[in-house]
């Protein structure tokens, strides 16, 4: 009757969702982090930026075998020369390594730096249904670096044409990091990527140290709001939820096991989070005036405040070195007063 | 008698139901604060606590009222096209509402604007208008040629919401949320414009309940007790629609409870509309009731599409149902 069309719709509905879910911020099921910024994996380094840069440890140069986050062995034979990114974030990621002048593909969602897309071939969006193979073939890469379970189809399509690929599949900073080194490795730019994740990891703990001073009952309460219809929040085990956390704010959906779970309202209102944060790019985007249109939300201290912090949807959601500008912009807006 | 004290089970036993709807949720909230709260709002006096308040009133009541006028709706439509197609799959959507609803949710979703309401009423309604026309070929249209009419339509327009579900990546979610079926964030203005519509559309379905009956004999047999068989017909399909487009309109997309519940309450009550419409009725909002009050409770805070929790715990009763004969 009528219904199985509409369960294709569903079916598909399903398989789209699930590259949605992964397509916001590229971060799978993971355990959650503990919490404070005592847990986060930031080294000491106190000065970095006129310290020496040595080649990294795994990339003495080539031929170079590193392990990727699925767990293969991916072999490089010699420096690429033409490289694809299939996601944004590691766009972000080639280009501030230096890897910038090797890319020659990229997704249509690919809008930093700016100029990445000038001169580029746009193979498809992020979804690897959007992904086209014959494209991105046709562009005869030496390497191409996708955002792994997401885009297995593509990958296992590619890797049967006999073009090699390496997965980013970041969970947590100390993966990012790692990430960046394996590209600064893997594209022949070991000192650009020790540089950059130095670079983060100062900026980085520089705000935890911080957050860390902040005694527990002056830590706020934060509500992120990913999306409005339906009522998206992010978990802990998200980076959102992992930079809530190292900003010094207590996530009021940090008991969710889901990544970005659908809550009720009435819980949103109970648990009286004193912020609301959410991204830019939320639907039909986030204002005073329409949180508090909606029912029972009007006497939440986070309005009666005017605590509404938007943030940049990109940097937020991409596991890139803009984490640390994402990191520093959840903590101005939980404490202004703290973080200048 | 034995219907009318059915119904009045049925009847008291959706009112319990809405009032124990109040106090649970993802914050539980005891009975006693629940009336105090109910009290404070409706004597303007100050409430025990303004939050149970807030929630009690602004949230879980209009939500819960419009999960049973919802159920009720979906479910007397169901009962009323079984009778028209005389075919026991018939459901509210057979003839296109739900494609329709669809299209004009997902067209509203992935443009931007906020419109989704009145979008996939218009859908569904236009979709049936479409039907209609479409499936009279010679005069009045053949119930078989509606059940045909209905199901190309409804796979075109539903081609039509995965094609724009492919091009927009972006609000994936959302209209992946609304076709799944829910009513969370539902709160007064939704009940001010949808419930009336639904209940209706429930009282019309009542009243036609002679040619729902003759109908259910058959074309002919329905001619010979001469009745005018394509002005009943559209009448009742008139009041179905409405009823099945403004709880889409409400709710998304909440299949099942319209497919079983009619065949639930011919095994209570027999096959007289006069009895089967408002069994349905009461039984399809005392289901949607109580399902909402599971999706909102079983894994909370987070929330469950109540159309999938519903499926989950209604099939496997009515199998029982149909085991027990």
């Amino acid at each position: 009757m009528s219904r199985s069309p509409l369960f294709v719709v569903l079916l598909i509905g399903i398989a789209l969702m699930m590259v949605a879910a992964a397509c916001a911020p590229a971060a799978a099921p993971a355990a959650p982090i503990s919490a404070p910024a005592t847990a986060t994996p930031v080294p000491p380094k106190p000065t970095v930026t006129t310290e020496p840069t040595k080649p990294a440890a795994p990339a003495a140069g080539y031929p170079l075998t590193l392990k990727d986050e699925l767990g293969r062995e991916v072999k490089i034979a010699t420096r690429p020369g033409r490289i694809v990114s299939l996601a944004p974030s590691i766009t972000e990621v080639l280009f501030a390594v230096g890897a910038g002048p090797q890319v020659v593909g990229l997704t249509k969602y690919c809008n930093y730096p700016p100029a990445a897309a000038q001169g580029r071939e746009i193979v498809g969006g992020f979804s690897a249904k959007s992904l086209s193979v014959e494209k991105i073939i046709s562009l005869k890469p030496d390497l191409v670096f996708a955002a792994g379970a997401t885009h297995k189809p593509v990958s296992e399509a590619l890797e049967a044409a006999g073009v090699t690929v390496f997965n980013f599949d970041p969970k947590d900073f100390a993966g990012v990091y790692a990430n960046i080194l394996a590209a600064g490795a893997l594209t022949g730019n070991p000192a650009q990527a020790e540089k950059v994740v130095a670079g983060m990891k100062a900026r980085i703990e520089k705000v935890t140290t911080a957050a860390a001073s902040i005694p527990q009952d002056q830590r706020v309460k934060v509500f992120y709001e990913v999306w409005d219809e339906p009522l998206m929040t992010a978990g802990p085990a998200t980076f959102i939820g992992q930079m809530i956390e190292l900003a010094g704010g207590v996530n009021v959906f940090a008991d969710v096991k889901e990544q970005y779970p659908t809550v009720s309202g009435e819980a949103v209102i109970a648990r009286a989070p004193a912020v609301i944060v959410g991204p830019n790019s939320h639907g039909e985007g986030l204002t005073a005036e329409k949180i508090a249109a909606r029912p029972g939300w009007k006497d939440l201290a986070a309005l009666k405040a005017g605590r509404i912090v938007i943030v940049d949807g990109d940097i937020i959601s991409r596991s890139g070195p803009r984490l640390a500008d994402a990191l520093e912009a959840v903590a101005r807006g939980l404490y202004p007063e703290r973080f200048k | 008698m034995r219907r009318v004290r059915l119904l009045a089970g049925l009847a008291a036993l959706l009112a319990a139901g809405l009032i124990v709807s109040l106090g649970v949720g993802a914050v539980p909230i005891p009975l006693g604060q629940v009336i105090a709260a109910l009290w404070g709002r409706l004597t303007a006096a100050p409430p025990a606590t303004a939050q149970d308040a807030i929630i009690v009133w602004d949230l879980r009541l209009p939500r819960a009222l419009l999960a049973a006028a919802l159920g009720a709706g979906l479910a007397s439509a169901g009962a009323a096209y079984q009778a028209v197609f005389r075919n026991p799959l018939a459901d509210p959507f057979v003839i296109g509402a739900s494609g329709g609803a669809a299209l004009g949710a997902t067209l509203a979703i992935v443009t931007g604007l906020p419109l989704v309401m009145p979008a996939a009423f218009a859908g569904a309604v236009l979709a049936v208008i479409a039907v209609y026309l479409l499936a009279q070929s010679g005069g009045r249209p053949s119930a078989i040629n509606l059940l045909l009419a209905g199901a190309a339509l409804s796979t075109l327009l539903s081609s039509a919401v995965t094609l724009l579900m492919f091009l927009s990546d972006r609000n994936l979610h959302e209209v992946f949320a609304w076709l799944m079926g829910g009513l969370a964030g539902r709160s007064w203005p939704h009940l001010r414009t949808t419930a009336p519509l639904m209940l209706a559309g429930v009282a019309g379905l009542w009243a036609l309940a002679r040619p729902l009956d003759a109908l259910t004999g058959g074309e002919e047999s329905a001619q010979s007790l001469g009745l005018n068989l394509a002005r009943a017909r559209f009448a009742i399909v008139a009041a179905a629609t409405l009823a099945t487009a403004a709880a889409v309109a409400a709710g998304g997309i909440i299949g099942f409870v319209g497919l079983i519940v009619p065949h639930a309450g011919r095994r209570l009550v027999g096959g007289s509309h006069a009895g089967l419409i408002p069994i349905s009725a009461l039984a399809g909002g005392l289901l949607v009731l109580l399902a909402d009050d599971l999706a909102r409770t079983v894994v909370a805070p987070v929330e469950l599409p109540v159309g999938m929790l519903m499926a989950l715990i209604g099939a496997p009763f009515f199998l029982w149902l149909l085991k027990r004969g």
